[in-house]
């Protein structure tokens, strides 16, 4: 069972990088990291972050749009029906802060 | 684009660049949360004023208005029909997106959806969340250029529930 999901992972993963590829090229794209998990309502998804290589303004909506469209093509046409969740990550975006408290010993 | 949500989208945008320096997560999580609103009330506007119309009373009006609900709208988008109709693929896309975002903007203590525990320390970016807003406007859009035949059709399957 176990080596059969991940056989699934394995070719979900690949044809995912293939669809992501083909919408940016791999020159901008310096690493495509895919994780199989479950969304809020706790079907199987996919969890796909995009590490661009260069600083960029922002990813815009429409290019988001044709990631997540291509991956998800892709994704049916190896009868694979879960959703690729997709979040583009870049060197000098602002990242929020922690809202954490800081932990505190006994 | 009805008025009260081009006014979300840019309230949107307002929040997410509202703190200068290291954005406030709570900023951010409501500028996510604020676009897919706007996301939703455009759908929920397209079912009331296809089917009743604003010129209507809102007795009649709003009752299609509310008829939608969220995970409802996710399955009808997912519609057997509407698989080889590709603006309805990429409104399906893009409101599953926002819906899984404004899920976590609303209600989990955690960093990002789909975090990923990696090098980069990230709960959320400024970025992800402009793009998010971009990513409904662009629904939104492709909703706006529907033509008459697929709104309709979208719209019943939207105010419906489904037989399977």
């Amino acid at each position: 069972m176990t080596i059969v999901q991940t056989r699934r992972d394995e070719q979900a993963e690949k044809a995912i990088k293939s669809a992501i590829v083909g919408v940016f090229g791999n020159a901008a794209i310096e690493n495509i990291d895919v994780r199989a998990g479950e969304d809020h309502t706790g079907e199987s998804a996919l969890f796909v972050t995009i590490y661009l290589r260069a600083a960029q303004k922002r990813m815009s909506g429409s290019r988001l749009l044709d990631a997540i469209a291509a991956a998800s093509t892709a994704l049916r046409e190896i009868d694979d029906e879960r959703f690729p969740y997709v979040t583009f990550l870049a060197p000098e975006d602002e990242h929020a802060e922690d809202t954490r408290p800081a932990a505190r010993t006994p | 684009m009805w008025s009260l949500v081009t006014h979300q989208l840019e309230n949107a945008r307002a929040l997410a660049t509202l703190d200068k320096g290291r954005p406030r997560q709570a900023s951010l999580r409501r500028a996510v949360s604020t676009a897919y609103y706007g996301l939703f009330q455009a759908l929920c506007e397209a079912c009331a004023v296809k089917l009743v119309g604003w010129g209507k009373p809102w007795e009649a009006f709003t009752p299609i208005f509310r008829a939608l609900e969220h995970n409802r709208v996710s399955d009808a988008l997912a519609h057997r029909s509407f698989l080889n109709k590709s603006e309805l693929q990429r409104l399906k896309v893009a409101f599953n997106e926002l819906k899984t975002a404004r899920e976590w903007a609303d209600y989990s203590p955690e960093p990002r959806p789909n975090f990923v525990l990696a090098d980069r320390d990230s709960p959320f970016t400024r970025g992800e969340a402009l793009t998010l807003i971009e990513l409904a406007e662009e629904a939104i859009l492709i909703l706006d250029r529907l033509d008459d035949g697929v709104r309709l059709e979208l719209v019943a399957r939207l105010v419906t529930k489904s037989r399977k």
